[in-house]
This record gives C-alpha cells, structure tokens and sequence, in this order.
C-alpha cells in the first residue's frame, strides 16, 4: 500500500529546528530549558509526520530510529544533570531519595526508577516546582502528571508549593503517615462534583499541615474515585466489543497473567495506571490510536508521543493497522487477535531491550487463523 | 456544598425539544421508530437508523456507542468513526457535549439532522419557545446579567445557575430564569 508522499520545504524547516533544539539541549540554565522545551515540541511533531511516511517496519527502522533518545538515555542524562547542577554526590542523593548509592549509580547509568513512587521523591529531591514535576514525571517517567484529586499527589503538591519546606520528601512522608493513621473514609460519603482546575485552586490556597488535613477530610470521597473515568472508558471498551465476557477474550488470546490482573483490578476500581499496561491493553481491545490517547487522557497522561521510541512504533503499528483497515473494510471477519499479532511482528523487529520487555507481555497468538 | 450531579439528554427533532432525564435508567437505545423497533429516544428522521446508538452509563459515567450506521452520528463536530475492524468506539460523556444524528460527517443542523446535547444540571420545568427568526443579535437575560451575541451559531447554548438557553436560529428554547431579546 502506498502513502502520501508529502515531502516538501516545511519538512526541511523542521530539520533545522531540530538541529537547533539539540545545540541548545546543552545548556542549563532556566530561559534554555524553555526554550529546548518548545523545541522539544516541535521536534516531536516533526517525527510523527515522519512516521506517517513509513511504509514499512524497515523504513521505520532508518528514518526514525536515529532520530530517538531512548527513556534509559534521557532518564539518566537528566538525573546526572540534577545530581550536577546540586552539586550532591550520588550517595548524598541517595540519602534524599531513601536509597542506596549503587541505586542511583544505576539510575545515572541507564536503570530506570522502578516506580512512579521514585520518580516523585527524584522530582522532590532534584527541587522542582508542581510544573517541573509534571514534566518529570510524563516526559521521563511516561507516568501520569501530577493529580490533586489522588492523595499522594494532593500532599506532594503541597509540599513542592512550600517554599519553607527545606526536606521534602521527608516532609512529604511525615504528612501522608499523619494522614493515613487519623483520616478513616467514610464510603457512604458522596463526592463533591468539582472541577480539577478547581480543585487545584483550592489546595493551592492550603499554608498549613492543618489545613492541609482539614482539606483532605473534607475531600477524602473525592480521592477513592480519582481513576473513575478511566475505569470505566476500560470497561465501556470491553463490553462494546466482546461478544462473550472479558474472561473468554482474554483466555482466548492468551493475555499474559499480569494483563489479566490488571483488567481484575480495574473491574475493583484498585488500579493505579502505569503507561505501558493501557497501551498493551489498548492492543489487547483493538483499540485505534485515538481511543488510546482517549484511555491515556482519562488517566491523566499524555498522548502517544512520537519522541519515544517504542511509542513511535505503536503510532506506527496503529496508523498501518487503521489504513489497512479503510481499504479493507468489507474484507473477513473480524478477528481479534489482528492487532496483537501484527504489533509483535513489528516491534520483535526492532531488537531493542526496552521493547522486548513489552512484547514479553503480548499474548502468545499463533500466527495460523 | 455537595450538588448531586443529574445527567440529561436535550433532543431536538423537527424544532421539538425533548429532555430525557438518563439518571431513570442504565441504558437507553436511540433509533428510528418502526412497528418493529421502539427505542427509549424515540427518533422519526429517515435519516436516523433504527438502531442508530446506545447511552449506557458505566459506574456513574454516561457513554455514547454508535452503532456505526448508515449516515452515523457527529460528536463535537467530528464523526463518531468505527475503530479497527469496524469496531464500536464508546465515547464518555461530559456536561456541554453535543451529539448529532443523521447528518453524515458534516456537524450540521438542519432539518434532515437530530441535535442533541448532553448536560448535568438539575434545573427543572417545561421549555419555552421564543421566535428569533431574522435577528442578527441576541441578548440573554438571566435576571443577574445581560449576554450579547453577534450572529450567533446555530445549537449556540448558554448555561446560566438558573436557565438554559439553545439558539436554534428561527426559534431560541429556554429553561428556568432566562429571557432571550434580539433585533
């Protein structure tokens, strides 16, 4: 199948943007991380209309692939640029952190942060305020960004927001053990309908441990329903669509044991979303691009973004998937294992170690119908 | 304040308003009646299929499933698409979202379309029907302020504490504490 080919001056332009934003990277100071920010921006819009040229995996393989950093590369170039701007060693980070010194040697050294839980408390230690955090933790991380309406992040905004808080992290711990010993839920409660913009103002008007409790036991309805939406767009997706229960589809498939615990654990409304898992879910339901972005945003995460590399070839897998299916619409009947299958074949292709973890978790799907 | 959310679904069909309060029931099929077919939003455009679409609501949350027929349902002014192998894309349902029916991929409301929006609002009562035909400007009174609009579109809904107002071009429709002048 052929694509448009649409190559043209504006594509040359970008180039150069791109060139720019990578001479620019290397500074430190504030009005330059701004500026590599909207950069950055533009960059990412520029491989995406690269990867809507590929034909194939092994175009993709050439055009895009030299053009990405991996998550292990900007996650440790950024942690060692924090422990140098601090001028902290890495054991006195670790200290910070709540960590050894050989864990963040690991971090600086490519090993990712096991959870959205560290990549917090990095964010507290390196400093930053609630926008830097959010960068943080979805540009690096690939985690939600910061949400008030969940308790840990509630606390976390708070401390990062005090300027007189010298630790804190240990701030950030001493007050969610307060909170978690004194503050029961009533679940009979009924949570108040308030906008997250407003309630961002509301707790950006919070100066005091005090109030900050007061604030949470008025609202603790509110943060047991934080993840609502996304459940049940999860759940609206699996009922439009399976003809028998979720459990048929996914023994059917054969969905890795862990996929399975999460679709349990968001039936009990228990799952904290981790970026990876909606997006093998999304293949798992057949879902198009635009239904996982929709999945993503009701997690409170960004879209499927091109500068990553594995994401890159998910946009891929589901642009090719989509095209085929607008040329084949009235073709055979629908299979579900489709996608699955396809998404493996291509990312399988790609030799690369963060990849190969995901695939790990891709049913095992013969390649017979 | 806690205030209890109450989902509603505004229709207008032919210049007839209808309100359906969706918190009576988990699911309601939308369609073309037939002697055959009687779905709960009872539609009579040739345009509209029989079984056009589904509200269902998920834990709390309203969605809306089209079934993917012939000339489909817009929402937000982008047509609601099958996903891949023709799959039914549900959509989650937020206060202000507008759903129209029959008119191809084309946001537009005419006679040949079925205009509907989805509002959580707890202001009751009959609807009124104000002749707005020719008017080029509009102004909204809801007793606390005045709201002017230039040539407003079409489905244009102003959503007041106490009133709801839907300017329908011809005919403007309004709910609880609000008047609508013009010249």
């Amino acid at each position: 199948m052929k694509r448009d080919k649409k190559i043209s001056w504006i594509n040359d332009e970008k180039k150069t943007v791109k060139i720019t934003a990578k001479k620019k990277s290397n500074g430190i100071d504030d009005i330059k991380e701004v500026e590599t920010d909207f950069l950055d921006e533009q960059e990412t819009q520029y491989i995406e209309e690269e990867i809507s040229r590929c034909e194939n995996i092994n175009e993709l393989k050439e055009k895009i692939l030299p053009l990405l950093s991996t998550q292990q590369t900007r996650v440790s170039r950024k942690i060692s640029g924090m422990l140098d701007k601090l001028g902290c060693s890495q054991e006195a980070f670790g200290e910070i952190c709540g960590v050894s010194r050989p864990t963040v040697s690991k971090w600086c050294n490519g090993s990712i942060p096991k959870n959205r839980e560290q990549f917090l408390k990095i964010g507290m230690a390196a400093g930053y305020n609630i926008e830097e955090m959010n960068i943080w933790l979805q540009r690096y991380g690939r985690y939600p960004g910061l949400y008030s309406k969940t308790l840990e992040d509630c606390v976390c905004m708070y401390v990062l927001s005090q300027e007189n808080i010298t630790n804190k992290i240990e701030k950030y711990n001493s007050i969610l053990n307060s909170i978690k010993l004194n503050i029961i839920h009533d679940k009979e409660e009924e949570a108040e309908n308030i906008s997250t913009s407003k309630f961002d103002i509301k707790l950006s008007k919070v100066k005091s441990e005090e109030e900050l409790e007061n604030f949470i036991e008025r609202n603790i309805a509110l943060f047991s329903i934080a993840f609502n939406k996304f459940y049940s767009y999860a759940l609206a997706n699996i009922m439009a669509n399976s003809a028998g229960s979720v459990n048929e589809l996914s023994y059917g498939q054969g969905w890795s044991s862990s996929l399975i615990k999460v679709v349990s654990a968001i039936r009990q409304k228990k799952w904290y979303p981790t970026r990876n898992k909606i997006i093998s879910l999304g293949l798992h339901l057949t879902m198009d691009h635009e239904q996982i972005d929709e999945m993503l945003s009701l997690a409170h995460m960004e879209p499927l973004c091109a500068k990553n590399l594995f994401e890159s070839a998910i946009i891929f897998i589901l642009e090719d998937a989509s095209l085929h299916n607008l040329m084949d619409k009235n073709g055979e009947n629908y299979d579900p294992d489709d996608l699955c299958r396809y998404a493996k074949k291509v990312l399988g292709k790609l030799n690369n170690n963060e990849i190969d973890l995901f695939i790990s978790e891709i049913s095992e799907i013969s390649d017979e119908k | 304040m806690k205030n209890r959310v109450e989902n509603k679904l505004i229709v207008i069909e032919k210049g007839k308003i209808f309100t359906y309060n969706l918190d009576d029931k988990l699911s309601w099929t939308v369609g073309r009646v037939t002697t055959e077919n009687n779905p709960d939003i009872k539609l009579s455009l040739s345009t509209v299929s029989r079984k056009h679409g589904e509200l269902t609501n998920i834990d709390g949350n309203w969605f809306y499933m089209d079934f993917n027929g012939k000339n489909g349902t817009v929402y937000n002014n982008k047509q609601i698409k099958p996903g891949i192998h023709g799959k039914i894309k549900p959509v989650i349902l937020k206060n202000g979202d507008t759903l129209i029916f029959g008119g191809g991929s084309e946001a537009v409301i005419n006679s040949k379309t079925v205009w509907a929006k989805f509002i959580t609002s707890s202001i009751e009562g009959a609807w009124r029907v104000n002749d707005t035909a020719g008017y080029s400007h509009i102004t909204f009174n809801d007793g606390n302020e005045k709201i002017r609009m230039d040539s407003p579109k079409k489905g244009t809904v102003l959503e007041k504490e106490n009133g709801i107002a839907i300017y329908m071009g011809d005919f403007t429709y309004l709910l609880g504490n609000i008047e609508v002048s013009g010249e």
